[in-house]
């Protein structure tokens, strides 16, 4: 078992095979040679780290002993990033409000979780897919802030992408 | 003072409210200042606008994300129009996404400014681009400053098109790793592509995808080659130059149509030490008899011919595989055997961890002679050379009587350490007979650990006393795939039944129906007319 406390002083005990998901705390066991019941401290932050990890700890707890994708596997890697499927647990897991997905991102990325990363951009790419910038500002509560010369500009630089 | 930093909302208001609604010569004459100076002030104004808003964006939800992450939101992107769509969003996602060249790096060459463009923002990385009948020959032509950064390349032009291409595209290609070149088909003459082509220097080309075509290129590094063509006389020619001149294939995929007589002055074997896959095809012809060396290269893996054997090939072909046949190497080394004999083929499998050899050879003729070329094939099999084979597969036999001296019973006899055996389309009494040659039951192939049946398999027809257990327990034309090895014996004289999943499909008396051994695997069935 491995204790794991978050940035805001919760402690969570889990199996290592769970914690070994994230390649951040499975290096970090690793290098300290540490194994039962150390508490690898994990700084959140400019975010609230308890909330998004119990999501984490979840997914983790879920996908335990599946393979772990290797990092020097760049082709599966890029194959992984393109393939826009999601499992349905997975997707079942990351229907959540916007908030909390960007949070859960922030803590796969964070983490080191590559699997629920992907799962996450899968998510967000999925949303963005066939919508006008104005609809993706929407989405994402993002305000335009191109100046009237910069849109023009853009129009114009874009204008190729218009031709049949 | 208000900052930017925690108000950008009335900051934005107030702006909007100072500067909106009023022209450039109003708040000149206002302010007493010339109209160059009121426009910069103007632009100075939009810019911090522009600025706050974007401050503002830093604190929703999505503008945390860190620029690698939105890059990797995009990669998955399912089009072109949303990856634009998402440079048009905010000044950081552009940002973030125009210097993301690998974003940028995969396109088709529709038209001459979307090239440039695509060229521009995907920088110094690899490029991996894309041609078809759709596109412009000039956006093709435009990529001649970018062939050092080739990293694939696939062309589906027009005859004259790809003409074009070859003699203008003449500058080398260090990085091209993939170069696949298609020739639409109906095409009345098939160019090749000229030894000028990316100045014939593209030392990092491993995998070569032809259709239609031929090349006069070497390439030393290639590793992958399909060709798909169709049958012009220097064609063969053009087939041993490549595979003689890339001495590190290991994976060969050839589809041809047409003769393979010798070619006059193409002699000698062609040998490709690390070649793993190799799989010919020709529907109207043969197998070159000088590449029949590559099926004896150590390294390989697999190999699945695909031919017909008309003519002098056919000589070839009966003369040469059967009489070398125990001498395969990969028949000592494989795993598995499977044996087809259907009317109008001949197919021999081998697999295992040393790989699979298949000959699927289209026999023309007359029902004589496709007999005899059966009992030729199979009288020249070497039993001896054959019993270290574990899992055999026997495909499309159906004789009608099979008889003790069955070449291929007497094959089956000889495996003594079979340990798996299927059939596929083939005469239930040949697994009968194989199994049960003596009324008294006596079991050959000891060591078997499993056969598989086809689904139409009727168990009453292969194994004469356990079809009157099924009778007894109301299994009639119970199917039955797979039987574990300890369970083989069992099977004939124990109570066995069929997993608890069949019970809605066979009708059995409740007191004689114990619980399934674990490892029995009986699979249902599909609804049968019989």
């Amino acid at each position: 078992m491995v204790l794991l406390v978050t940035s805001d002083n919760k402690n969570f005990v889990v199996d290592r095979e769970v914690a070994d998901r994230s390649v951040f705390v499975k290096n970090t066991l690793e290098a300290r040679g540490l194994s039962i019941a150390t508490p690898p401290m994990l700084n959140g932050g400019c975010f609230e780290l308890t909330s998004p990890f119990l999501q984490v700890l979840e997914y983790c707890q879920h996908h335990r002993g599946e393979p772990l994708p290797t990092t020097d596997d760049a082709n599966a890697d890029e194959n992984r990033k393109r393939t826009t499927d999601i499992g349905e647990w997975d997707r079942k897991f990351i229907t959540v409000d916007h908030e909390m997905l960007f949070e859960i991102i922030l803590a796969a990325n964070y983490l080191d979780i590559k699997p629920l990363l992907d799962v996450g951009c899968k998510t967000i790419g999925n949303m963005v897919k066939g919508k006008s910038p104005e609809e993706v500002r929407k989405l994402f509560d993002i305000v335009n802030d191109f100046t009237p010369e910069e849109e023009a500009q853009i129009k114009k630089e874009n204008e190729w992408a218009e031709d049949p | 003072m208000i900052s930017p930093l925690k108000r950008p909302k009335k900051v934005s208001r107030e702006l909007k409210q100072q500067l909106c609604g009023i022209s450039s010569n109003c708040l000149g004459n206002s302010l007493g200042l010339e109209l160059p100076e009121v426009i910069s002030l103007q632009k100075e104004a939009s810019d911090i606008l522009s600025l706050a808003k974007g401050l503002r964006n830093l604190t929703s939800p999505v503008g945390r994300l860190p620029g690698d992450v939105l890059e990797r939101i995009l990669a998955v992107r399912a089009s072109e129009q949303d990856l634009l769509t998402a440079t048009c969003v905010c000044r950081r996602w552009r940002d973030i996404l125009l210097s993301s060249p690998r974003l940028w790096a995969k396109f088709r060459c529709d038209n001459v400014v979307r090239t440039l463009r695509y060229l521009e923002r995907s920088k110094l990385v690899p490029i991996y681009v894309d041609a078809d009948l759709y596109s412009d020959t000039k956006a093709v032509l435009a990529l001649k400053s970018a062939t050092d950064r080739f990293g694939s390349l696939k062309l589906r032009l027009r005859p004259q098109d790809l003409l074009q291409v070859f003699h203008q595209i003449t500058t080398p290609a260090p990085t091209l790793e993939h170069l696949e070149i298609h020739l639409g088909a109906g095409q009345t003459f098939p160019p090749s592509i000229p030894a000028t082509f990316l100045g014939g220097f593209a030392p990092a080309l491993r995998s070569l995808h032809l259709v239609g075509i031929n090349s006069e290129l070497n390439f030393p590094a290639l590793t992958h080659l399909t060709l798909v063509t169709n049958s012009h006389v220097f064609y063969m020619s053009e087939l041993f130059r490549v595979f003689t001149s890339a001495r590190l294939l290991e994976e060969v995929s050839v589809k041809f149509c047409g003769p393979t007589m010798p070619i006059p002055g193409s002699q000698g074997v062609v040998s490709l030490p690390q070649m793993k896959k190799l799989s010919f095809s020709n529907e109207t012809g043969g197998f070159p008899e000088r590449l029949l060396s590559l099926l004896f290269m150590p390294s390989v893996e697999e190999v699945k011919l695909d031919i017909s054997l008309p003519g002098e090939d056919t000589r070839t072909m009966l003369d040469f595989l059967p009489a070398r046949y125990p001498n395969f190497p990969h028949l000592l080394k494989a795993d598995n055997l499977k044996l087809s004999v259907p009317d109008a083929h001949c197919n021999v499998q081998l697999s295992g961890p040393a790989g699979v050899v298949s000959i699927h050879a289209s026999r023309m003729g007359s029902r004589q002679q496709k007999d005899d070329f059966q009992s030729r094939w199979l009288d020249s099999l070497e039993p001896t050379s054959i019993t270290s084979i574990k899992g055999l597969t026997l495909c499309n036999y159906r004789p009608e009587k099979p008889s003790d001296q069955c070449p291929v019973l007497r094959l089956l006899q000889s495996m003594d350490g079979l340990r798996s055996l299927a059939v596929e389309r083939c005469n239930n009494a040949i697994l009968s007979k194989a199994l049960y040659p003596s009324p008294n039951g006596s079991i050959l192939l000891p060591h078997l650990e499993s056969f598989t049946l086809q689904p139409s398999t009727n168990l009453k027809a292969v194994f004469p006393d356990l079809a009157e257990i099924a009778r007894a327990r109301g299994w009639e034309g119970f199917p039955l795939s797979k039987v574990p090895p300890d369970q083989y014996a069992a099977f004939r004289r124990s109570d066995v039944v069929a997993p608890q999943r069949h019970v809605n499909s066979v009708q059995r008396s409740a007191e004689a129906d114990p619980s399934p051994p674990a490892n029995l695997c009986v699979q249902p069935r599909a609804k049968s007319s019989r």
